[in-house]
């Protein structure tokens, strides 16, 4: 009964390890997509290079498999259940005192669940799996010198706590000898927006809009990102005026920690890619491959702006590393083709949602000092020429996402005079009725006539509004109360959301 | 019997794994050359260099090529690659020097195998200096992180680091290196930078290693790009307000500028700086000493600001005041460097005036990164239509002009499409190195030329690697390679443990 003891503990453990992971696909596919590893000496020797680079090679080899989650978890929990044994059988644990032995591999545990916006800053590639097999190692080569170290104490009769003492000797100088790559880099879960993120940006990248959007939609608190992500999804489906229907309300990250996260990190180069900031992208995708290692992100993203930018050897460098992974091989081949056949590239999803963002204006310098969102805001509000219908909603809307008041009354001007004869979508009649009363407008709004409709809803908007001001209500109480009715609508996003962050 | 069958499968399998591939017996014969990466195709290369495996890249299976030389014939072939004996690859050059080696192709290609036209690898009689030493970064923009200066023994393909910041650099306090230097291509006197965290400058002064502080009150900055002085030991710096900003459609992507730049001069001994030159209208850039040590060549643009922005409307004048910094974004193509020289006084320590050697911004060009050969006749410099970073301009070429004549040679056998930047001649004048990005335009390789006792500029190769692919698999770049005749000798660890401890301050003298 002791002895099965010791299995019932190791099942228990991997059960709910394997859940605990599993449940969290996104998650370790992300873990994934933020490593890489390239079959080749090449690579080999540029990570051994490096301090604990065995592990990090190794980790980095395993890290793959979590492209199919289940595979991945399972590789994992395989080797956290092998420690366990190993560990077991060095300090010679019986019954419940096995227990001792799951502490290690659940502090693994933990410690990959709790990464959370640690995946964008960590600076171990193969974080999950170099620490798991650093830790199997020590437990390998300790159990190694404890039957060795047994065998010849045998003969000198020892008490059982003076052979517990010798293993656990034995098992501190193989951690020194291996010295393993351990961290816990935060004490606290992530927050559920940090798994919806991950989500979004995983169904961006494979073009998934509706996936995209139904995530936006289950949020009720979503973060400055998951605001950009489902703005990129309207975009690219050409609902970018239903923006204030699904909730624009961006807030920052809950963070442990002291950790400071920036959308730089976090999504830049692909944001900057969907918005067809190709230069931008590029820079982002090396920085953050610099600073925090080479991914399959961002070598996925360096592959398509260099397409896009026609700098096709280079793009060709990066499908060649691409070619050399165990799940990469197929895009990488995909991309090949695209270059080749440039009329293949035109046909993609991809290049027609990104093409007409490409303004065909002045190249110019600039700076976004890391600020991506407020970069991308500020760029398209002041666009004054654009080149493609799309471009044209989308410097429209992100005037009013920014709350430059200013330049959207330009930008409506423009838009009315090269549409004559269109219907004016509602939000822009929404947000010109607004702004006819600004005092900033470079530009008389009055004149324009607008929907019944819309000014007859403005029309309540206003007399609620004075209403709720005459109870002496503050901001955030109006807000709250003029939601239901008017959440959907610019007004509301203009006068109740105060909480623009940008980070 | 079972003894005997075993002992010629044994042997067989041995000589299989051990033996030559040979030329096919019947083939098809092209009209050119192959394609081959790196291209070795008629290039002009040091009797000293170390063996060139290149890929054959026309979809073949399989490759084999024949070495042809004065001495006899060599075949190689291994998948799509050609890796030579580094043994067999030394007697060839020997037997080579003043030749050739003829290198005929065959490749199989859907079964078939076909023959290109052969192409020579010339052999010159001088050697290369044995080391160079190159700062490995990754094509970043701002971050820095895994940086190392590395030397390589080019007669081999023996890499180690001189310096890995990674050695003191922490996440949190990340920390840069830069600008490696040495005195007359000797390690003996040698330095380099490292920025932010144990920032300081790394000075090997003979038997000593110290870390120095080159900033005072006085400066606008430490010693940036340094030149020291082939026989004293003093060492020029350019001091460098640096910015960066970013293209939005270029495919240049990045422009690196100098607001304000000066010259002075390092006394390591006495640990004193001066100035050498600080106009205020003047960016001062790139010194470089002569060989004889007599004369101070450098870069400089003259560029005045005007606190305005630039007006949209030519006839009026934009009254918005901006920060130099806004001012050089919004004017970075009129920022056109020229080459001038000072002539130096050894005994007394005194440079003479200003004189310019080549101007630049007559062709609307901007030139800078000046080195002089050996012989101090010629002088080689990076020439692109703007600005002084000229690693970051497709268009920048290495540009090399005869000071005799005044007349600029034909460069074009060295140069690529592609961007072409930081020339430095070996110790002997006969080779000159740069830094390309000819294989992508993004990564930076360097590339060597034979320069002839004829003044002629020669087919540019390559450093070569022991794999074939290695410049495809690298993601980081050769950055700043320099020549050296000997290793550096002080060790990664003294370096760090130097890194680790406070500069000492310089002090400025009037």
């Amino acid at each position: 009964m002791k002895d099965k003891i010791k299995y019932y503990i190791a099942i228990v453990f991997a059960i709910v390890a394997y859940t605990a992971l599993f449940t969290k696909s996104d998650y370790l596919f992300a873990l994934q997509y933020h490593s890489l590893f390239v079959k080749g000496h090449i690579f080999m020797a540029t990570t051994l290079n490096n301090p604990g680079g065995l592990w990090t090679w190794i980790g980095c080899y395993l890290t793959q498999f979590f492209y199919h989650p289940w595979l991945g978890a399972l590789i994992l929990v395989g080797i956290w259940v092998a420690t366990y044994f190993f560990l077991s059988s060095i300090l010679k644990l019986k019954s419940y005192w096995n227990l001792v032995a799951v502490f290690p591999v659940a502090i693994q545990l933990f410690a990959i669940l709790s990464l959370g916006y640690y995946i964008y800053y960590c600076k171990q590639p193969g974080y999950a799996f170099a620490q798991a097999t650093s830790i199997l190692a020590i437990t390998i080569l300790a159990l190694i010198a404890s039957i060795v170290t047994s065998y010849f104490l045998k003969k000198k009769n020892l008490s059982a706590a003076k052979y517990l003492a010798i293993d656990t000797c034995i098992l501190i100088v193989a951690t020194i000898i291996i010295r393993p790559v351990f961290r816990v880099y935060s004490w606290e879960l992530p927050s559920k927006t940090f798994y919806s993120e991950l989500k979004m940006y995983h169904a961006i990248d494979e073009c998934r809009w509706d996936d995209v959007l139904a995530e936006a939609q289950e949020c009720d608190n979503p973060t400055n990102l998951m605001v950009i992500y489902k703005n990129i999804a309207l975009m690219h489906t050409d609902r970018l005026t239903d923006m204030f229907m699904i909730n624009n309300c961006g807030t920052a990250p809950t963070v442990p920690d002291s950790l400071n996260v920036h959308i730089s990190q976090l999504g830049a180069p692909m944001i900057y890619y969907q918005f067809g900031q190709i230069n931008y992208a590029y820079r982002w995708a090396i920085e953050n491959s610099v600073e925090y290692g080479t991914s399959i992100n961002n070598m996925k993203i360096l592959v398509r702006c260099a397409i896009l930018n026609h700098e096709f050897d280079v793009a060709r460098k990066y499908t060649a590393i691409l070619k050399r992974t165990a799940y990469y091989r197929d895009w990488a081949k995909q991309q090949e083709d695209n270059i080749r056949y440039s009329s293949n590239l035109i046909k993609t999803q991809e290049f027609q949602n990104i093409a007409p963002l490409i303004n065909e204006d002045a190249n110019r310098l600039d700076v976004d000092n890391g600020l991506c969102e407020k970069w991308i805001l500020n760029h398209f509000s002041d666009i004054i020429h654009p080149t493609s219908r799309k471009l044209e909603d989308v410097i429209m809307c992100i005037a009013l996402w920014a709350e430059d008041s200013y330049s959207y009354c330009i930008h409506f001007y423009n838009y009315v005079n090269r549409h004559p004869n269109e219907n004016i979508p509602l939000l822009y009649q929404e947000a010109a009725i607004l702004l006819c009363s600004q005092k900033e407008s470079p530009i008389d709004l009055n004149n324009y006539q607008f929907d019944n409709i819309i000014t007859d809803q403005f029309n309540n908007f206003v007399r609620d509004y004075n209403d709720l001001s005459k109870l002496g209500l503050d901001s955030e109480e109006m807000g709250r109360r003029l939601k239901p009715i008017y959440g959907k609508t610019y007004w509301w996003y203009y006068y109740f959301y105060t909480d623009f962050n940008i980070y | 019997m079972k003894h005997n069958i075993f002992t010629t499968l044994a042997l067989t399998v041995l000589m299989v794994a051990c033996g030559r591939p040979s030329v096919p017996g019947s083939y098809t014969s092209k009209n050119n050359t192959p394609n081959i990466f790196p291209d070795y195709t008629d290039v002009t290369i040091p009797c000293n260099i170390a063996p060139l495996n290149f890929a054959v890249q026309d979809g073949c299976k399989e490759t084999v090529a024949r070495f042809t030389y004065p001495g006899g014939e060599y075949i190689y072939g291994d998948g799509t690659k050609v890796i030579i004996d580094e043994g067999e690859w030394k007697e060839m050059l020997n037997a080579s020097k003043g030749k050739n080696i003829k290198v005929d192709i065959f490749s199989n290609i859907n079964g078939e195998w076909i023959a290109y036209k052969s192409f020579n690898i010339n052999v010159a009689e001088e050697e290369i200096d044995p080391y160079i030493s190159y700062r490995l970064i990754q094509p970043s923009y701002v971050a820095y992180e895994g940086l190392s200066i590395n030397q390589r023994n080019i007669t081999t393909y023996e890499e180690k680091d001189i310096y890995n910041n990674m050695s003191v650099s922490t996440e949190e306090n990340g920390q840069c290196i830069n600008c490696h230097s040495y005195q007359n291509f000797k390690t003996s006197h040698m330095l380099f930078h490292m920025r932010q965290s144990y920032g300081g400058t790394m000075i090997v002064n003979g038997d000593e290693v110290k870390k120095v502080d080159l900033k005072t009150d006085e400066l606008i900055s430490a010693g940036v790009y340094p030149a020291w002085h082939p026989t004293l030991n003093i060492i020029a710096f350019s001091t460098n307000k640096t910015g960066q900003s970013f293209h939005t459609k270029d495919i240049a992507k990045i422009e690196v500028q100098d607001t304000e730049s000066d010259l002075i001069l390092y006394d390591v001994d006495k640990n004193e700086v001066s100035y050498i030159a600080a106009d205020e209208n003047e960016l001062e850039i790139f010194p470089t000493w002569s060989p004889d040590g007599k004369t101070l060549y450098f870069g400089s643009a003259h560029f005045v600001y005007t606190g305005h922005a630039p007006s949209q409307d030519s006839t009026q004048i934009d009254t918005t005041k901006i920060e130099k910094e806004t001012e050089m974004i919004q004017r970075y193509k009129e920022c056109k460097y020229d080459l001038y020289k000072k002539s130096f006084d050894p005994n007394t320590r005194t440079f003479g005036p200003k004189e310019l050697v080549y101007s630049a911004t007559e062709h609307n060009m901007s030139a800078t990164l000046p080195r002089i050969s050996a012989d101090g006749r010629y002088l080689a410099f990076a020439e692109g239509g703007w600005g002084c970073f000229h690693i970051w301009h497709p268009e920048a070429d290495i540009q090399i002009l005869d000071l005799k004549t005044g007349k600029k040679i034909d460069t074009k056998p060295m140069n690529s499409p592609r961007a072409e930047s930081y020339p430095v001649w070996s110790s002997n004048g006969r080779w000159i190195m740069c830094e390309s990005r000819r294989d992508d335009g993004n990564y930076t390789r360097p590339a060597i030329a034979y320069f002839d006792k004829q003044g002629k500029v020669h087919k540019a190769f390559e450093l070569p690697q022991k794999d074939p692919y290695f410049y495809t698999f690298f993601l980081r770049s050769f950055n700043r390679p320099e020549f050296m005749v000997e290793p550096v000798k002080v060790s990664p660890q003294t370096f760090s443990s130097v890194a680790k401890k406070d500069a000492k301050k310089a002090v400025f003298k009037k």
